[in-house]
């Protein structure tokens, strides 16, 4: 018979696991559009190269931190866990 | 992996003591004895200590100016400090037995509040009451809204930088519980690349979050 704490550990590990991996299937993404943007207006304009590497950057950990949120949700859910406090 | 996050490594009037705070006491410490080392004996050529503060200095007035226009120069020591003391703490990471501030989500909340505060106080400071008024754009019933943006913004400052800091972390221990011989060293490295951006995005945000706060409309 699985315990309700053993449930509990479980369906955690299994959300975190899932908020971190599917929490990263966008942001990879618009990162990726991003960069191709960036990289055509590099190839076509090399002299505005420094200014638009320095907006990509920015932008970049923008998006990224999407995925960060994601990443706390699972830090979370692993390091300090709220519901096995409930049970 | 179970030493993640900051440790009470003292007790001080029975408020707990942690690593992180010591480690970003010694960093306030060793910037303002380098400030004041440098400018004790200040020269018209300057040489050494002088020369290479003065640069750095010049370069976060850039940056200021470059983003806020020629308005930003009064903000720029604030930004400037925001900027060296994250960078710092995000490189104080890298070194082994040192514990990095930003990695404490205490650190970069405490940073973000100070963000809000320094918002809120030039942006009344610089339009008065008419500053209140922003809240109400476009629509009065857009109030709830508005301040729901108010909360959101320091929140996801410093879950922002916590989350780069922390992950980079974590990456390395894995990678060095799994092979600890070479394997982390590039990783290492581009955790220094990440401190450089992570600081970096702070500050501009900042900068676009005091920007819109003071901006004449």
């Amino acid at each position: 018979m699985i315990t309700a704490k053993a449930f509990v550990l479980a369906v955690t590990i299994l959300s975190a696991a899932l908020a971190i991996g599917i929490g990263t299937i966008a942001p990879a993404l618009g990162q990726g559009k991003a960069i191709s943007s960036a990289v055509e207006g590099i190839a076509r304009q090399p002299e505005a190269a420094d200014n638009i590497r320095m907006t990509m950057l920015i932008g970049i950990a923008i998006i990224e931190s999407l995925t960060i949120y994601a990443f706390v949700i699972a830090l979370v859910l692993i390091f300090a866990n709220p519901l096995l406090q409930l049970l | 992996m179970e030493h993640l996050g900051p440790v009470a490594v003292a007790e001080f009037c029975g408020i707990p003591v942690t690593n992180t705070v010591v480690m970003s006491t010694i960093l306030s410490a060793f910037v303002a004895v380098m400030a004041l080392v440098s400018t004790r004996r200040l020269q018209d050529v300057p040489g050494g200590l002088q020369n290479a503060l003065e640069t750095v200095v010049e370069m976060l007035e850039g940056l200021v100016v470059d983003n806020m226009g020629e308005r930003g120069r009064e903000y720029a020591p604030f930004i400037g400090a925001l900027f060296l003391y994250i960078l710092l703490s995000n490189w104080m990471g890298s070194i082994p037995g040192l514990a990095a501030p930003t990695s404490d989500i205490n650190t970069t909340a405490g940073l973000a509040v100070v963000v809000l505060l320094a918002n809120h106080f030039y942006g009344l400071k610089k339009k008065g009451m008419a500053y209140l008024h922003h809240f109400l754009e476009p629509m009065p019933f857009f109030l709830p809204l508005n301040l729901l943006e108010e909360i959101s913004k320091p929140l996801s400052l410093a879950f922002r930088l916590f989350g780069n800091i922390t992950g980079e972390h974590i990456v390395i221990a894995v990678l060095g519980f799994i092979v600890p011989l070479i394997a982390p060293v590039p990783m290492l490295l581009f955790g220094l690349f990440t401190g450089l951006i992570q600081a970096l995005v702070f500050t501009m945000l900042a900068m676009v979050y005091l920007t819109q706060a003071t901006g004449e409309e």
